[in-house]
């Protein structure tokens, strides 16, 4: 009876560490958002200015949520600067659902991507094609003409 | 008959159950630390699993802005009387002159199309923002200084075009065309 008992809790630590492998969630990102502000962007009122805000495609990303089973699922998102003006703020939003069956929620209303891991959106089971739209600000004459570029980091956690 | 539970991944096993399962006080030990582990291993494993991560680059080119427009339109000016034996000076305020850039050391030059018979001037008045009005140009051929020290941003100055003549200099009648153009400096 203690034997057996021993070998029940072995096999359910295994059998327990084997479902936990198989609830895998993972995702995907297709899409970049490159923009270029040049002369043509002037607007001549009282004075000559550059339109301080640009907003990408309601889908210049997509992403795909991969989950097997009905896993629910937090997206968070970051960005690391490789040459940004510290003038220049960028904000992401959710334009929509994409395809899925099972809940999705948060992240349609657009928010400050920073250097720290911020929630973006959660949901539950499988989805394709959510479509992401950028909004960036902070743009003037007194940014020097320079290429700034950012790298924006996705990333999916099993709640 | 005691219990072992295991609710929602926490383990709870009482000395007692342990002692009785294995007998010796020092293999209960080791099973405690081995569980330990094991459970780790599990929660370390699920962790792992379950975070995946991808990235992209969002890239925004600021090309070079250099921009000077007019505002008013065209401008004439009429010599038609005098004064004590000279001829009256014609002047004209109307129009405008706005710039902008995002680059730093610019200045903006100002040419005609024609040397005049006659003497055209222009001067900036009433400057405000980026730049610096050297003073009255006399308009040629040749670009001439207009506007200079500008960095990033924008300015504006009115168009301050005065047109003399002598009486020696005869009637006559000339178009320019004034092109202002905003450069490095």
């Amino acid at each position: 009876m203690k034997r057996k008992c021993f070998s029940f809790l072995i096999l359910w630590i295994i059998f327990g560490a084997t479902l936990r492998a198989e609830a895998f969630v993972s995702f995907s990102v297709s899409g970049n958002w490159m923009k270029t502000i040049n002369s043509s962007e002037l607007i001549f009122g009282p004075e000559i200015i550059l339109p301080s805000t640009y907003t990408s495609s309601s889908n210049a990303v997509t992403m795909n949520i991969n989950a097997n089973g009905n896993e629910s699922w937090m997206v968070h998102v970051s960005k690391n600067n490789s040459i940004w003006d510290p003038r220049l703020r960028l904000y992401i939003r959710r334009t929509g659902n994409g395809s899925g069956t099972g809940t999705i929620s948060g992240g349609t209303s657009f928010q400050e991507i920073t250097s720290l891991n911020q929630t973006f959106f959660s949901g539950r089971k499988k989805y394709s094609n959510i479509p992401v739209q950028f909004q960036l600000t902070g743009v003037s004459l007194y940014i020097p003409p320079s290429s700034n570029i950012t790298t924006i980091t996705y990333t999916i956690t099993e709640q | 008959m005691e219990r072992l539970r295991f609710p929602h991944g926490a383990v709870f096993v009482k000395a007692e159950v342990i002692s009785m399962l294995l007998g010796k006080e020092m293999k209960m030990k080791k099973f405690v630390v081995l569980l330990l582990c094991v459970l780790f291993l599990v929660v370390s494993a699920g962790t792992a699993l379950a975070d995946d991560s991808a990235s992209h680059t969002v890239t925004l080119t600021v090309a070079a802005v250099d921009d000077v427009t007019i505002t008013g339109g065209n401008v004439t000016l009429l010599i038609n009387s005098g004064t004590g034996g000279v001829l009256d000076d014609a002047t004209d305020s109307s129009t405008s002159l706005d710039w902008g850039t995002n680059q730093t050391n610019r200045r903006i030059t100002v040419q005609s199309s024609l040397n005049s018979a006659y003497t055209l001037t222009v001067a900036a008045s009433a400057i405000s923002g980026q730049g610096t009005a050297p003073g009255t140009v006399t308009l040629s051929t040749t670009a001439e200084d207009f506007v200079t020290g500008i960095n990033a941003g924008f300015g504006e100055c009115t168009l301050l075009y005065t047109g003399s003549a002598d009486f020696t200099d005869g009637t006559g009648t000339e178009v320019h065309t004034v092109t202002y153009t905003i450069t490095a400096t």
